[in-house]
């Protein structure tokens, strides 16, 4: 029995740690009471004082050692606590997670296509501006395209290319690449194939650092006097036309007619600008005319090791000066604009990335918006929660660190998902926006995109997270749990939902301001009449073979029998056979003037569009003669030269005059100028794009320019495609080595020319659409959860009598003050964003009045939806419930 | 290895002869040095935990020596081998420190 002194020990062992306490408290207990005992029975009461002072110093000065040193241990191990401290918040966050299934999924799928689309977008962006050309030492490459007077043309006339190779010290070599591709029919098998080509100097793989799996390049002449003779063929090619043989260098391949020898094969995967077959050297006569006014190259070349791009360009500045003083008449303000080669293949659609990247991000930023106010939403229900483990000790910071935790898991699980949905929606992407011309045919999964990714992920916890846990715990404890029964939370929840909502509306708007102006634009872009009738159009290319057509006459014969076998075909209405056909080929621009009006060089004359046609094309186009003639049959080799004119050539040439039988010169890229008489003139029509202005333009007849290829136009009265078989039968009546190629319908061609724009315009229709539901569904959660809040109060209202009308009036006003500041928000950041569309509308100001009008109205019915449904919910309050819910 | 405190190589001293509970401890050293040297609770019980966390002793059953105080369980302590050397090695340097005295003729003086 230790008795009173024991107890006043054990009162005494307050002053020690815990942990030392429950060790050593009975002993020392037990020790106050013997030593008692035992100093009383030796010296009486004052032995027990002594006993009891001494014990007392001695138990205070090491109690407040041991109290320091626990301190010192703790400090020591608090890195380590922290760390299961994180593992108990990462467990219990999955578990909230899992116990609020419907929170969660709707979160995780949010945040997981956010991040993917994001993801996607932004990889794909990262690959273009990133991925280098699959080319060695690409960052040599660059791109050369003309310029006149500034302005990029791009194509590049051969002797100007020639100056520049020989010329151009600082590039290791300059090689040259057509405008285009063409299809070609090969023979010599059972059947014939087509094949696409395209005409390229020799020099073109050692530039591009590509050289041939097998043999060589071109041994002729760069510009040889006659066709190829030599053509170096694409892996594909080789493996489907000569079996992947080893032995195929040397071996013939009938093109078009005309013998050529295999010289290389290409490795696989090899391209350049173009998917073609064939590479064979450029000649005189393929089609223009080789001199310095005919621009139909592209340049490329490689800088010399430790040369800048700045040193090969002030040289090519150089040289253009001195080309344009020795030939003003061609290259009067001509120069060459050099690009890194990677720079100038990605300028094409460099605006559209950025532009989709730009939407996606404010897309994500929506979506981050109706994430948080879930999380709000929901963190008021837990209000309760927070309240009780804030009583129980859980400090600010740690409430804080718990909720952030549950939002990074969100946000990982989130972004794990994203990643799986960002490659498929990376493959959609490149769909839209092709990138084919640098290579890049799919993007797949990289570290860039995980990184990219996470970081996105942990970007959004940021913009999602923080908010809602900052107003989560900074709630005070003691009124929380009064009101906790109410599941209520104080005014700042909804003040922050309704901030965001604010944003969300001012985003939204943004996007469908932008995209409708795209609509818009490209709406007025597919408006455009081009000038000839685009229904029942049906067009093709036929291409002669060189061998039994090198006579003109034969030309002029073949195609003259054509036109009227297939005008006998039944379902056909009319024929007409162009050398290209508006809005699919581009043809050269070519000088005309009036004769009795001279320019004083050629440089200065006026240019027009040149097309060769046969009779009957006009008509067949539905392009109306407005004045004289169209070509006839009488109008041949023979015969006085002669031209029609379209309006817009005719008012430049004759001014207030009428053309008919005026005679124009037109530079034939000969010493002298051909001489014609003007016998009819057209309408205008668009020529190359819908979207480009009013030109001039000028047609020659056939029988006095009798080509190779035509391009066939046939206006059909039953569906157009259905008559590609019978045409092709009639041709095979003709020759069996002709293939009809390029079949498509005018209608098709026209929906492909503005395929890019379209594309844009739908990505980003579909990125605002998207916005418009987020930012929807945003403010119908808010105005949800205001009814929900203010049940209490309506319930009053609706006791003292308040009307249906009353109650609606309630929660739309709310709404609507909401979304007329987000929208007027949303119109100033529009008018600043649209700038960067500027210049992809047609015909559309990026200030357009209907577009904004329309777009906000469009807006203000979709919120009024989002504001019924809540204010009908409050409609059906019953006051009796509302308030047994108290 | 942490020199030992005066206290705790009194308490190794006391247990080497026999394991002793706390209380036993302080009485055995009080007999021992003619009351020169009273541990306080705070101190003996510190000094005890000190000693267990260095491993020099250990504790074991309430009064396995057979000398239980007054039928309460109490716990008692005895000295491991390491203890043991322990207190040995402190011994001899105190030792030492003795022979220096002696040999500077301190302890002649004070004679």
């Amino acid at each position: 029995m230790n008795g009173l002194w024991g107890g006043l020990g054990r009162a005494m062992l307050r002053v020690f740690p815990r942990d030392f306490r429950e060790r050593f408290g009975e002993d020392i207990a037990n020790h106050f009471g013997t030593g008692s005992r035992e100093a009383r029975a030796r010296r009486g009461p004052l032995g027990v004082v002594h006993f009891w002072i001494k014990s007392m110093v001695d138990v205070v000065r090491v109690a407040a050692a041991e109290r320091r040193e626990e301190r010192r241990m703790r400090t020591a191990k608090a890195d380590g606590s922290a760390f299961s401290d994180l593992g108990q918040d990462v467990r219990y966050a999955l578990r909230t997670l899992r116990r609020t299934p419907g929170f969660t999924v709707v979160a995780l799928v949010t945040l997981a296509l956010g991040i993917g689309a994001t993801t996607a977008m932004f990889s794909v962006l990262n690959t273009a501006m990133g991925r280098s050309l699959p080319y060695p030492d690409p960052g040599r490459l660059v791109f050369g395209r003309a310029t006149f007077s500034g302005n990029v043309n791009p194509w590049v006339a051969f002797p100007d290319y020639q100056d520049y190779r020989d010329q151009a010290a600082s590039l290791e070599s300059l090689a040259t690449i057509g405008g285009g591709t063409s299809l070609v029919t090969i023979t010599g098998a059972d059947e014939p194939e087509q094949a696409r080509i395209t005409f390229v100097t020799g020099n073109i793989f050692a530039t591009l650092g590509v050289h041939p799996q097998l043999g060589s390049t071109f041994t002729i002449d760069e510009l040889p006097a006659a066709g190829g003779g030599e053509v170096v063929i694409s892996h594909s090619f080789w493996q489907s036309w000569f079996g992947g043989s080893p032995e195929v260098l040397g071996r013939s391949l009938i093109v078009d007619g005309a013998p050529m020898t295999v010289m290389g094969v290409m490795p696989a995967g090899f391209r350049f600008l173009y998917d073609v077959e064939l590479w064979v050297p450029p000649w005189p006569g393929n089609s223009d005319p080789v001199t310095r006014r005919y621009h139909n190259w592209l340049l490329v070349g490689r800088l010399g090791p430790d040369v800048a791009l700045d040193a090969a360009r002030s040289e090519i500045d150089v040289i253009s000066t001195q080309l344009e003083e020795a030939y003003p008449e061609s290259n009067q303000n001509k120069a060459l604009q050099l690009d890194g080669l990677h720079a100038g293949l990605v300028e094409g659609f460099q605006q559209s990335l950025f532009l989709l990247v730009g939407a996606i991000i404010l897309v994500l930023l929506i979506a981050c918006g109706n994430v948080a106010s879930l999380l709000m939403a929901r963190g008021s229900t837990r209000t309760s929660e927070m309240a009780v483990r804030s009583a129980l000790g859980a400090g600010r910071t740690r409430l804080t660190r718990q909720l952030l935790v549950e939002c990074v898991v969100l946000a990982l699980m989130a972004g794990g998902m994203g990643v799986i949905l960002a490659v498929w929606l990376q493959d959609l992407i490149l769909g839209f926006v092709s990138m084919d011309s640098l290579g890049i045919g799919e993007v797949g999964l990289s570290p860039t995109m995980l990184g990219i990714a996470l970081a996105l992920s942990l970007g959004t916890v940021l913009l999602f997270g923080i908010f809602p846990s900052l107003a989560a715990t900074g709630t005070n404890p003691a009124e929380d749990l009064k009101e906790g029964s109410r599941g209520s939370t104080s005014g700042r929840g909804i003040r922050y939902r309704s901030g965001l909502v604010v944003f969300q509306v001012a985003l939204s708007l943004v996007l469908l301001v932008g995209s409708g102006l795209l609509l818009r634009s490209f709406a007025r872009l597919r408006g455009v009449d081009p000038g000839f009738q685009v229904e029942n159009l049906l067009t093709a290319t036929v291409s002669l073979p060189a061998d039994g057509y090198s006579e003109r006459d034969q030309r002029i014969q073949f195609f003259e029998i054509l036109r009227e076998g297939i005008q006998g075909l039944p379902g056909v209405e009319s024929v007409g056979f162009v050398s290209r056909l508006p809005m699919l080929q581009t043809a050269g621009n070519v000088a005309i003037w009036a004769i009795d009006n001279p320019p004083e060089t050629i440089a200065n004359a006026p240019l027009a569009d040149s097309r060769i046609v046969l009779p009957g094309y006009f008509e067949t186009m539905g392009i109306p003669l407005v004045g004289g003639r169209d070509f006839e049959e009488s109008d041949v080799g023979g015969s006085p030269p002669v031209i029609v004119l379209n309006r817009a050539t005719a008012q430049a040439l004759f001014p207030e005059e009428s053309p008919l039988g005026r005679q124009v010169a037109v530079d034939v890229g000969e010493e002298e100028p051909a001489l014609l008489q003007v016998v009819g003139m057209v309408e205008d029509h668009k020529l190359s794009s819908l979207a480009g202005g009013t030109r001039t333009a000028m047609f020659f007849p056939y029988a006095q320019q009798p080509t190779t290829t035509l391009r066939l136009a046939v206006r059909t009265i039953v569906d157009p495609s259905t008559l590609v078989r019978p045409i092709q039968e009639r041709i095979w009546e003709l020759d069996r080595d002709i293939v009809l190629s390029d079949t498509q319908t005018m209608a098709d061609a026209l929906a492909t020319s503005v395929a890019s724009t379209r594309s844009v315009t739908t990505v980003l229709g579909m990125f605002a659409t998207v916005a418009l539901a987020l930012a929807a569904l945003g403010l119908y959660g808010v105005l949800a959860f205001f009814v929900t809040q203010r049940m209490h109060e309506i319930g009053i209202r609706v006791a003292l009598g308040a009307s249906g009308g009353n109650l609606i009036r309630l929660v739309i006003t709310r709404g609507m003050i909401l979304v007329g500041v987000g929208a007027v928000l949303g119109i100033i950041g529009a008018i600043g964003a649209t700038r960067l569309v500027e210049n992809m509308l047609f015909q559309t100001s990026a200030t357009d009045l209907a577009t904004y009008v329309g777009v906000t109205g469009f807006f203000l019915v979709v919120a009024l939806g989002a504001c019924l449904l809540p204010a009908w919910r409050a409609l059906r309050v019953d006051p009796v419930e509302a308030f047994r819910a108290e | 290895m942490t020199p030992l405190t005066s206290a705790q190589f009194h308490i190794l001293l006391t247990l080497v002869e026999g394991r002793r509970h706390g209380y036993g401890i302080m009485q055995e050293i009080e007999g021992r040095t003619g009351g020169a040297v009273v541990l306080g609770p705070g101190t003996l019980y510190r000094s005890i935990k000190q000693l267990l966390g260095r491993g020099l002793i250990v504790e074991v059953g309430s009064g396995a020596d057979g000398s239980p105080e007054d039928g309460n369980q109490r716990r008692s302590y005895a000295v491991t081998p390491e203890g043991k050397a322990c207190t040995a090695e402190e011994a001899q340097r105190l030792q030492a420190l003795v022979q220096w005295a002696e040999n500077a003729m301190v302890l002649e003086g004070g004679r």
